[in-house]
């Protein structure tokens, strides 16, 4: 008699793989009876998480036509089934798996259009993050602003790509586009944000990239200013700073000590 | 003049509907629409917009969470990380039910999104027993567990379905979700007999009754095979089955599950409502029938 991870180990590779021997000769009824029942099962968990990659990587799909994508996708799912029931979380390895994809190598901006399509999914399910106020930051010193770290939103990410897939993106927000899109050949710095009517993608220039960037790695305001300094040295940190918080992007601050604040004693 | 004969009052629960997310907006517009509402439990575990519109539906209208996720069934025990989520969104929600499957889902760390299949044997028992335990301990409550619709059936199956459950809510504590269609699926595709389902089940530990439709599969080695797809109206014999549930268990609140082809939310509240006449003429049968015995 098999054991129950026994059944559940022969199930798990009849539905992503091919191996069935066994686990049909545990199952009541003629041979081909029990492959059409297991198919049942087979067909239930790949078309459901096909479905679901369809959900979270709309914009692939469409790009590539749906039946060519379910044919990736069936490749995937069996590649890498989901981790957990969340299946707004399906899909992480995706990009990555496309890039690979042998069928859609000569379509290389398809990996950068999956990431970015990632990204906005993932700022989607971000958790809901409160915006400090203005006013809050008046009571920091104007000699601790440069060591001022800035907590950014979770619903905001930053995305470097190597071709303007924003524009693909933006097609397909209002149905099929009509027409060529230009992809140039600068590549594109993108923030995506969850706002109150959805998920917005927005190019940017690269010194305020690099700051944003800076910040959301934790660095405090002098060196995500310098950063941006290096990318263009007419970066005004002022102005980047008072957008981020007009759109309520910043959700908390901390003056970080300086290196050899420590070594004083009171 | 003659006396109208004299109507038992029908305090039949009233039947809710599930609330899939291209519905909520309509929920929303007209929250008096449904009695109650069920909605699964993982379509509001990310962080996010999506809890909002369910969080403002609850000032209004009673929620139950339907998991389809715990894998109560698995060998190597249940996702942690997936009980604490399920935790918190019921600390947010506060359903007034809480639910899942018979069934197993996970093996050696992929999620099949299906609910597979168990063997019903001890060793299956004692394992969704302790999984089952488990989850309810860290819940702090009691889960209700929904008899699955069935494919096929394993060889070395030991044990009824309705003795497992059964068995399941003695060891466990928890209550048993009965779903009629689950139960006509069960019996068309692997000969279970529902009149011995509902022998075993202990009356008091139904908490709720699902009702939803079916579609009919031809198989190549003839015959057809029934796919609980919860994509259309439910079928007579399954109302037929749902007069006995209702005679059997008065006090669980029914459910219309459509989940596949969705139609307008109208005809799920509809549906709702067929579901409650049915049910009041089927107290209605037992009343009559008392009264001459």
């Amino acid at each position: 008699m098999p054991m129950l991870h026994e059944i559940q180990h022969g199930v798990r590779l009849a539905v992503l793989g091919t191996s069935r021997a066994e686990i049909v000769a545990a199952i009541l009824g003629e041979g081909a009876d029990a492959e059409a029942r297991l198919r049942i099962h087979r067909h239930n968990v790949l078309a459901s998480l096909t479905e679901a990659l369809k959900a979270n990587f709309p914009v692939v799909c469409a790009v590539v036509h749906e039946r060519f994508f379910a044919y990736a996708a069936d490749a995937f799912i069996r590649a890498h089934p989901p981790a957990g029931p969340c299946l707004s979380e399906y899909g992480a390895a995706f990009p990555e798996f496309l890039r690979s994809f042998a069928p859609v190598r000569h379509l290389p901006y398809l990996f950068d259009l999956a990431r970015l399509e990632w990204a906005v999914l993932r700022a989607a399910n971000a958790p809901d993050a409160a915006p400090i106020a203005a006013e809050s930051l008046r009571h920091v010193a104007v000699a601790d602003y440069p060591n001022l770290a800035l907590q950014l939103d979770p619903a905001l990410l930053l995305l470097r790509t190597l071709s303007a897939v924003e524009r693909i993106w933006a097609a397909h927000q209002q149905g099929e586009p009509q027409g060529p899109i230009d992809l140039g050949t600068e590549g594109a710095r993108l923030i995506v944000r969850r706002r109150s009517g959805g998920v917005e993608v927005e190019a940017t220039d690269s010194a305020t990239f690099a700051f944003i960037a800076a910040l959301r790695q934790g660095r405090p305001l002098s060196r995500a200013g310098a950063a941006a300094l290096a990318a263009d040295p007419f970066f005004d940190m002022a102005l980047a700073l008072r957008r981020l918080i007009a759109e309520d992007a910043i959700t908390g601050f901390a003056v970080l000590p300086t290196r050899n604040r420590g070594d004083r004693q009171p | 003049m003659t006396l109208l004969p004299t109507r038992p009052r029908a305090l039949t629960p009233p039947t809710g509907v599930g609330l899939r997310s291209p519905h909520l907006a309509e929920a929303e517009r007209h929250p008096g629409a449904a009695a109650w509402i069920e909605v699964h439990a993982e379509n509001y575990m990310g962080g996010g917009a999506a809890i909002a519109p369910l969080l403002s539906l609850r000032r209004e209208l009673q929620v139950s969470l339907h998991g389809v996720g715990l894998s109560i069934g698995s060998a190597e025990g249940v996702d942690l990380r997936h009980l604490a989520r399920l935790k918190s969104l019921a600390l947010r929600v506060e359903p007034f039910l809480l639910s899942e499957h018979l069934s197993w889902s996970a093996s050696g760390g992929a999620y099949l999104n299906d609910l597979l299949p168990l063997p019903y044997t001890e060793e299956a028992l004692a394992v969704a027993s302790r999984n089952l335990d488990f989850a309810q301990e860290t819940l702090g409550r009691r889960i209700l567990i929904e008899n699955p619709s069935r494919y096929l059936n394993w060889r070395h199956s030991a044990i009824p379905e309705g003795e497992f459950l059964a068995e399941l809510v003695r060891r466990t504590g928890c209550g048993i979700l009965l779903d009629v269609n689950n139960l006509y699926v069960t019996q068309h595709n692997c000969r279970a007999d529902p009149a011995r389902v509902l022998a075993a089940l202990p009356a008091d530990s139904i908490g709720e009754i699902h009702l939803a439709g079916h579609t009919r599969n031809p198989l190549e080695s003839g015959g057809a095979i029934l796919i609980d797809d919860h994509g259309g109206p439910v079928a007579e014999p399954v109302w037929a089955l749902f007069a006995e549930a209702a005679r059997l268990f008065p006090t669980a609140p029914a459910l219309i599950e459509w989940d596949s082809n969705l139609p307008e939310f109208s005809v799920l509240t509809e549906e709702a409502r067929a579901a409650d006449r049915r049910r009041r003429a089927a107290m209605l049968g037992v009343a009559t029938d008392a009264y001459v015995a």
